[in-house]
Formats: C-alpha cells, sequence, structure tokens
C-alpha cells in the first residue's frame, strides 16, 4: 500500500508537474477573465429581466446605444477626461523626470515624493480631493485666494467638474510616469549626447532629436497604462458627483454599472461595456503602430 | 537708459568674475530647485491637510481662513469615526483579502511562471498568449457575469468572494516568467542531477534565488488589492463585509459636510500604505520599471 502511494506520487511528480503548476492560475483566469469576457459579449445579444436572459435580440443594445444621447454624452466625457489626463500626466511626469535627471542635491526626496500619490487608494484619494475642493472651505480655493482667484465651483460645475478630475489624476499618477520616463532616460547613452554637441546642436535641439525619439517605447508604455486607466473612469463620478451636475461628470463605467447594477438592465449594460473594451482594444493597437516599437511585448 | 544697463554691469561685476558659463548655470539650478519646491509642495500639502484636518475640533474644519495648524490636537474626529462605523472590521477584512492575494499570487504566479519559463510541452505558446491577453481585459467587461456567477456560487459577502478574482493575474505570471527565464539554467539542471525534484527546484532554488521579482510582486498584489473598489463595492452588501477602501466611503450617505470623520478614516486608509511605501520605496520604483524598461 506504502509502495503503491509513492508509486502514484512519483508519477504525478514525473508526468503532471506541467498541468499541476499552470491549474490554478488558469482555473481561476477562466473562472474571472475568459469565460466572463465571453459571457458579457453573449448577454449583449439578449433582452434581460432581473439578471436572466429573455429574448435574443442581436445587435439592438449596439443600435439603440448609437443613437442614445446618454450614452453619448458618458462617451465624450471618458474621452475628454482620458486625453487631458494623459497627457497631462505625460507632460508633467517627463517633465519631473528631466528635472532631476542630472546630479541634485535631494534628488532621492524629490523622487520619492512625488510618487507617493501613487500608491494612495483610489477611494481615499476621491475622498482627500472631494474635501480639498470643497467650494467653500476647500484648500484649493483657499490658495488660489492668495492669487486674487475667485472661488471656483470645482465638482458644481458642469465647466469645471472635468478639469478637476483630470487635475486629481495628474496629481496621483504623474509621479508614476516620472519614474518609468527616469528609468527610459537612463537607458540613453552619453554618447549620444557628446556627438549631437559635438555637432553643434543646442540644448533644445538634443532634447526634441535625441531624447524625445529614445524615450518612445517608455512614452507608448506609459501611454497605454493611462489610458487603460483613464477610460475606465468610475470611482470619482460614482463617489463624487454621481455624474452631475446634469450629466457634466457621467462616464462610460459609472453608465455600465448604473445600467447592470441599478436599473438591473444587463444586456445593455454588457453591450456598453464590450463597447469600451473594443475602443480601448483599437486604440491600443493603433498606438502601437503609431509608435512602430518591436520591443514591446 | 544706456547708463544704467552699464552701472548694472557694474554692480553684477564682482558675480561676474565667476565666468559667465557657471553664473548661467547657477542661475538654472536655482531655477530648477524653484520648480521642484512648487512641485513638491504640490503633492505634499495636500496629503498633509487630510492629516491636519483628521486632527482638528469639529468647529475649527470649516473655519475661514482655514488654520494650517490643528490647535488644538484632538482625536475627537477619529472616536466620531470608529462610533459611526465598524472601522476595525473594515480593517480586519482588509488585511485578510490582501494577506491571501499576496500569499496565492506568489505561489501560483511563480510555479506557472516557472514552467512557461523552463519546460517545453505542446500548446506552451498558445497558454502563454492566453495569459498575456488576460491582461488585455478591463474589469468593467467581466463585471457583470462575476457577479452573477459569484451569486450563484453563494459568494456574496464572503472573503473569496472578493479575493478570488485577483488571487492569480496574467501580469504576475508574465512578469516571474520574464524574470525566470534570465536565471541560469545550470544552476536547475545542477540540484536536477543532486536529486531535486521539480518542485524543490521552484520552491527552494528558483524562488530564492528571485527574491526581487518575488517582492515586487508581493507589492503589485499589495496594491491590487487595496486598490480594487468597484468589484469589493459590487460583490459585498452588508457592512461588515466591506474591506476598508470601501467601507470608509460609507461615510458620504452618514454624514453631510461633516469631513472630519471622512478625514480621520481616509487617513487610516492612507497611512499603512504610506509607511510601507517608505520602507519599501526602492522595490516599489524597481517593480514598476521592471515591468516597463525589459518589456
Amino acid at each position: 500500500m506504502k509502495n503503491r502511494m509513492k508509486r502514484i506520487y512519483s508519477s504525478i511528480k514525473k508526468y503532471h508537474f506541467i498541468p499541476i503548476t499552470l491549474a490554478p492560475a488558469l482555473i481561476i483566469l477562466g473562472a474571472y477573465v475568459y469565460y466572463p469576457t465571453l459571457f458579457s459579449l453573449y448577454l449583449s445579444f439578449f433582452k434581460t429581466q432581473l439578471y436572466k436572459t429573455v429574448e435574443f435580440v442581436g445587435l439592438e443594445h449596439y443600435l439603440s446605444l448609437f443613437h442614445d444621447q446618454v450614452f453619448r454624452i458618458a462617451f465624450k466625457n471618458t474621452l475628454v477626461y482620458s486625453v487631458g489626463a494623459v497627457s497631462g500626466t505625460i507632460v508633467v511626469g517627463l517633465g519631473m523626470a528631466l528635472l532631476l535627471d542630472s546630479p541634485l542635491k535631494g534628488k532621492d526626496i524629490f523622487r520619492s515624493t512625488f510618487f507617493m500619490p501613487y500608491v494612495i487608494p483610489f477611494a481615499a484619494h476621491a475622498l482627500l480631493w472631494y474635501w480639498i475642493l470643497d467650494p467653500r472651505y476647500g484648500l484649493v480655493n483657499h490658495v488660489l485666494g492668495f492669487f486674487g482667484i475667485n472661488p471656483i465651483p470645482w465638482l458644481q460645475s458642469r465647466s469645471w467638474v472635468l478639469p478637476a478630475f483630470i487635475l486629481m489624476d495628474v496629481w496621483k499618477r504623474s509621479g508614476f510616469a516620472m519614474v518609468l520616463f527616469l528609468a527610459g532616460l537612463q537607458t540613453i547613452p552619453d554618447e549620444l549626447y557628446d556627438a549631437a554637441t559635438v555637432d553643434g546642436a543646442s540644448e533644445w535641439k538634443k532634447f526634441w532629436k535625441v531624447t524625445l525619439p529614445l524615450l518612445r517605447p517608455v512614452t507608448l508604455f506609459v501611454v497605454i497604462m493611462s489610458l487603460l486607466h483613464t477610460l475606465q473612469l468610475f470611482v470619482e463620478p460614482f463617489l463624487m458627483t454621481k455624474g452631475g451636475p446634469g450629466q457634466a461628470s457621467l462616464s462610460v463605467v459609472y453608465l455600465i454599472y448604473r445600467e447592470g447594477f441599478r436599473t438591473l438592465n444587463i444586456g445593455r449594460s454588457s453591450a456598453m461595456a464590450v463597447i469600451l473594451f473594443l475602443v480601448i482594444f483599437i486604440i491600443t493597437i493603433l498606438l502601437i503602430q503609431f509608435f512602430d516599437i518591436e520591443e514591446i511585448y | 537708459m544706456n547708463e544704467l544697463f552699464k552701472f548694472i554691469k557694474k554692480i553684477w561685476n564682482p558675480i561676474g568674475n565667476l565666468s559667465r558659463y557657471r553664473f548661467r548655470r547657477i542661475i538654472l539650478q536655482l531655477f530648477k530647485y524653484i520648480i521642484l519646491i512648487i512641485l513638491l509642495l504640490v503633492i505634499v500639502i495636500p496629503i498633509y491637510w487630510v492629516f491636519s484636518t483628521s486632527l482638528k475640533p469639529a468647529s475649527e474644519i470649516q473655519a475661514w481662513p482655514p488654520q494650517w495648524i490643528p490647535q488644538p490636537i484632538t482625536l475627537e474626529s477619529y472616536r466620531y469615526a470608529f462610533r459611526l462605523l465598524p472601522i476595525g472590521r473594515f480593517f480586519l477584512n482588509s488585511l485578510i483579502v490582501t494577506s491571501v492575494v499576496i500569499v496565492s499570487n506568489i505561489v501560483t504566479c511563480s510555479i506557472a511562471g516557472y514552467t512557461l519559463a523552463r519546460k517545453r510541452f505542446l500548446g506552451r505558446n498558445f497558454i502563454f498568449g492566453l495569459i498575456l491577453s488576460s491582461m488585455m481585459v478591463p474589469l468593467h467587461v467581466r463585471v457583470i457575469p462575476m457577479y452573477l456567477m459569484s451569486l450563484k456560487l453563494g459568494l456574496e459577502n464572503t472573503y473569496p468572494g472578493i479575493f478570488l478574482p485577483i488571487a492569480s493575474t496574467g501580469f504576475g505570471i508574465f512578469m516571474m516568467r520574464q524574470f525566470f527565464i534570465t536565471l541560469p539554467g545550470e544552476v536547475m539542471d545542477a540540484a536536477r542531477i543532486d536529486g531535486c525534484g521539480e518542485w524543490g527546484i521552484v520552491f527552494r532554488i528558483v524562488m530564492p534565488m528571485s527574491k526581487g521579482a518575488v517582492s515586487s510582486l508581493a507589492l503589485f498584489a499589495l496594491v491590487w488589492s487595496f486598490e480594487d473598489f468597484l468589484w469589493p463595492l459590487i460583490i459585498t452588501s452588508s457592512t461588515n463585509m466591506r474591506p476598508l477602501q470601501v467601507g470608509i466611503t460609507l461615510f458620504l450617505g452618514l454624514v453631510v459636510y461633516e469631513w472630519g470623520p471622512v478625514m480621520a478614516t481616509t487617513a487610516l486608509t492612507i497611512t499603512p500604505m504610506i509607511i510601507i511605501y517608505i520602507l519599501l520605496q526602492r522595490r516599489f520604483i524597481e517593480g514598476i520599471t521592471a515591468g516597463a524598461v525589459k518589456g
């Protein structure tokens, strides 16, 4: 008996190492990634009632969403927010990296501090800014007051709510971009700058002709990571504005949440999710083409 | 006017003894520091403000102009927060979920990463592709079926319900595989000749050799489980099962414009993350850059 157990054990060891090591990961990914993704696609073709499919409707959800005013607004808001937040993060992050990419006293302190907001959980981040952006007692308006700027109703006005969200995201994620840009800057060989100096290039020209082109792989990575994050804007509208004022801060994921878990229209909600997924997918592919890099995995 | 310029030049001349080049450099350096310090303040002050608000007496919080330093310092807001909601329970929930996510990611991602990096078998590239593609699917696409499935399995308001979706991650497997591929194969061959089994190689040779990668993965897992908001929000409906990051937002429904308790709990949520970050910042930054620069 003992011998048999031993034999079974050794045969498991010999032949089943590969499946056993892959199984836990694949089971979890299967249950929580592959299956739900396909099921979402399936659901998006159905009319649903209280979490049950009722009737196959084909592309009806997609067609109706195409003409749906609210969905369009949410989509536009999400895109505006994404473009603003991603470009802000890139510019500020690159600026921080360039400032810190030279021998400097206290460099480590600056670098560590700039990265710090990145580790703050999103919910805490939203609450923090909710208070700081308070129109009457908020710190931001107080500080702006020093410069003679009148209080801005950040979250209470249609035109300021998205800029406020953009500002928050740039504050939180610039340090992340900075760390990546700093790593990218270190991979640029000094000889290139020396050669440019010999050729009489100005600092400005060196930045545009040497630094920026060589930072392309890192930039692509930062842009894709940031887009993946910003296109899924949810916590801020959910906690701070409920999509308001009016529909000024409605985002696609917030609409998916509302439609799926409040109105319980999961077919339509799934169709929205699929559309957003396709948009993210296509943008990613286009970006990789646009940046034209092989070494991206 | 010309006289004035000449005069200024004369006054500046002592500085001009430094070469003009050095003078320009000093000005430039000064300018750099000014920008850096402004950025530093922009980052630090909002974080400081959370702590300062949380320590103020209720009457001071909405004082205008705002008080920079709380006076007197009081824990009133913290007491109020703990009375309103089971903050201790939120902490416990987060601690349980986070520990499980960290351990299970380290184990499952390491063994799968090892097999993908070091073993040859039919369908390896297919499986690796499948795992990579899982990184492309954002949560919002899967969240409704995930919820329906969890309801059916009775996972609502349970710890497994919260942590299972991130118990093993495509990114983690990818990261470990990329690292294991760089390890010298001779070490593993030597262990094999000495009679070490495959499991022994993974847990006694490969993982100890990859302490850096393993601890980066642990940090990522920590951040994931703390950042995850939408999923824990959906899968927990009873207040007692909420993890910290979801629990603290419940104040917004309980109090209206009472920032004291809200900032107190925000401070409690931020503090552990900032402490861990300060202690392990090198690992954080290494982990993040490894993902980008190595691919």
